[in-house]
């Protein structure tokens, strides 16, 4: 029988989290204000910068705080390789003025260094050529290893970036792509036929409602989260306070725990943000994994990153969240992003 | 049957009598029929006068045969807000069946059978403006081939890449290519 967090496990996780932050604050309040003060523009929370102090050493903090200052970390385009090819784009694009440059970690990955145009006013971009998504979120989906015939659904899936990229990947997927958003899935539907994606269906509702749809053998949650990877972005750039990271929190517990109830055996989820905060990722996954002992975390098969973190604020992390995957400005040139591969054993 | 909430009809497969036009129609572009696709059929909120009668048009969705059993049944209780691409838009007018294609039957045949017949190739100053919304004028033709069965045509760039649908108007000595949908109207849309 499957065990899932309760409402209680959830309440008590979100207890522990307010009690040892608000410790971690008082710790390390007086260094968390220099440095709010010293990246202003980053529009960091006090609360924020100390949760930061914990999870890395000071220099090496400020050498990432440094990049997402100067907003190192480039545009991407994931290719299209159900209509064209890497090469043949790439040539394309550099006879209309735009640079670029292979994606470190993925073969249908570009770097745009320069362009004189918007990226996505390109007609290759409006003939489904090319989709606009960052470094590495692009990883997600490739993390998953989507099997043709395999019942996959994404559970927060917008505009469908990361859809189409599982449909890219494995065209005969029998995918199912799920938002409370309307409008969204208005644009995801635009874009399954701007990309010549056929095999989506996409179905409105709040995906802590999973279990009631159906089992799958592989779910995508790229939850809902802070955002504190989109630092370099203007629109990034807002202070998080604790009850930022707390409400965060709650939502990712509960849709991880609709993930966990939804999954076949021998199924894969694959949790992703675009986050660095450790109680949004190693923090909830570790939640997950006490309360679904047939729950494991597998090292997701996709290079670079850092491993996940296991000892911060004294909170109770699994050892196995080791196998986490981070990628950050300053170590991978990408924006920030968490990726965690939990599989069901049968 | 699957059932969406809100008012929003359910999605059914496409009855025969649409399939058949459907594939009559795809014939224009293509000797090949799709595989492994089925049809899917949903009524559309917008009524419209026919006669003394009021007909809704029917949107018409393409999916992977492999999305099929889902829409059989497997998804209960749930708002499907679509399935596949969306590929044509029909109305029934003076009792037969009018096709309006989307952007989506263009990849669907691009991806599934190939663009043979029934399509007009334009240059780089002719793609620009079709994709802005303009026509298609005659000196931005490079090829047509076929369209005088279904008057339609895939407009097509030079790499032979769909930019949408255009309709063939014949003036005295020329013709040019009325703009009937493009590829660039999702971003003029703001959908």
């Amino acid at each position: 029988m499957k065990t899932i967090a309760s409402k209680t496990t959830v309440d008590q996780a979100l207890k522990e989290l307010r009690d040892r932050l608000t410790s971690l604050y008082h710790k390390h309040r007086l260094r968390a204000e220099k440095l709010v003060e010293r990246f202003k523009e980053l529009r960091l929370h006090p609360h924020q910068a100390s949760r930061y102090l914990e999870m890395m050493d000071y220099k090496e903090l400020t050498v990432m705080l440094e990049k997402f200052l100067e907003e190192g970390v480039p545009k991407s385009i994931r290719v299209n390789t159900r209509l064209t090819t890497v090469e043949k784009l790439a040539k394309r694009l550099e006879e209309k003025g735009v640079t670029l440059k292979r994606h470190p970690y993925i073969d249908y990955g570009l770097i745009i260094v320069e362009t004189r145009h918007p990226i996505g006013a390109l007609h290759e971009y409006m003939l489904g050529l090319y989709t606009i998504q960052g470094p590495a979120s692009m990883l997600a989906v490739p993390a998953l290893q989507p099997r043709n015939r395999a019942r996959i659904a994404d559970m927060c899936a917008g505009a469908g970036v990361k859809t189409t990229q599982i449909s890219q990947h494995a065209p005969s997927a029998r995918i199912v792509a799920i938002d409370v958003n309307r409008r969204k899935l208005i644009a995801l539907k635009n874009n399954a036929s701007r990309l010549a994606a056929f095999n989506i269906t996409a179905v409105r509702m709040d995906a802590r409602n999973l279990p009631k749809l159906s089992t799958f053998n592989q779910i995508l949650l790229d939850a809902p989260c802070s955002g504190e990877g989109l630092l370099h972005t203007s629109k990034g750039r807002w202070p998080r306070s604790l009850e930022d990271t707390l409400s965060r929190v709650k939502l990712q517990l509960e849709l991880l725990t609709a993930a966990a109830q939804a999954l076949a055996d021998n199924g894969v989820l694959l949790y992703s943000t675009c986050t660095i905060s450790v109680e949004e990722n190693e923090y909830v996954v570790s939640r997950i994994l006490e309360a679904n002992p047939e729950l494991t975390v597998e090292n997701p098969p996709i290079p670079g990153g850092t491993p996940g973190i296991t000892d911060y604020a004294g909170l109770k992390l699994d050892p196995r969240v080791k196998m986490c995957r981070r990628y950050y400005p300053h170590t991978d040139g990408t924006e920030g992003f968490t990726i965690c591969r939990i599989v069901r054993r049968g | 049957m699957p059932h969406s909430k809100e008012g929003i009809a359910p999605l059914k497969p496409c009855p025969e009598e649409l399939v058949k036009a459907l594939q009559n129609f795809i014939k224009c572009f293509t000797l090949q029929r799709p595989q492994e696709l089925h049809y899917y059929c949903r009524e559309t909120r917008e009524e419209r006068k026919a006669g003394k009668a009021t007909e809704r048009p029917i949107d018409v969705y393409a999916l992977q045969d492999s999305l099929n059993s889902y829409l059989k049944g497997e998804l209960p209780e749930a708002e499907l807000v679509f399935a596949g691409v969306h590929i044509a838009r029909v109305y029934r007018r003076s009792g037969r069946l009018k096709i309006i294609p989307m952007l989506g039957l263009a990849q669907l045949l691009r991806v599934y059978t190939g663009i043979t017949n029934g399509y007009v190739k334009v240059a780089e100053k002719g793609e620009q403006l079709f994709l802005y919304g303009r026509d298609v004028l005659p000196e931005s033709i490079l090829e047509l081939k076929g369209g005088e069965e279904c008057s339609i045509v895939v407009v097509l760039n030079r790499h032979g890449e769909p930019l949408g649908w255009g309709r063939i108007v014949r003036r005295a000595n020329s013709i040019y290519i009325q703009n009937l949908i493009d590829a660039g109207w999702y971003l003029r849309s703001g959908v």
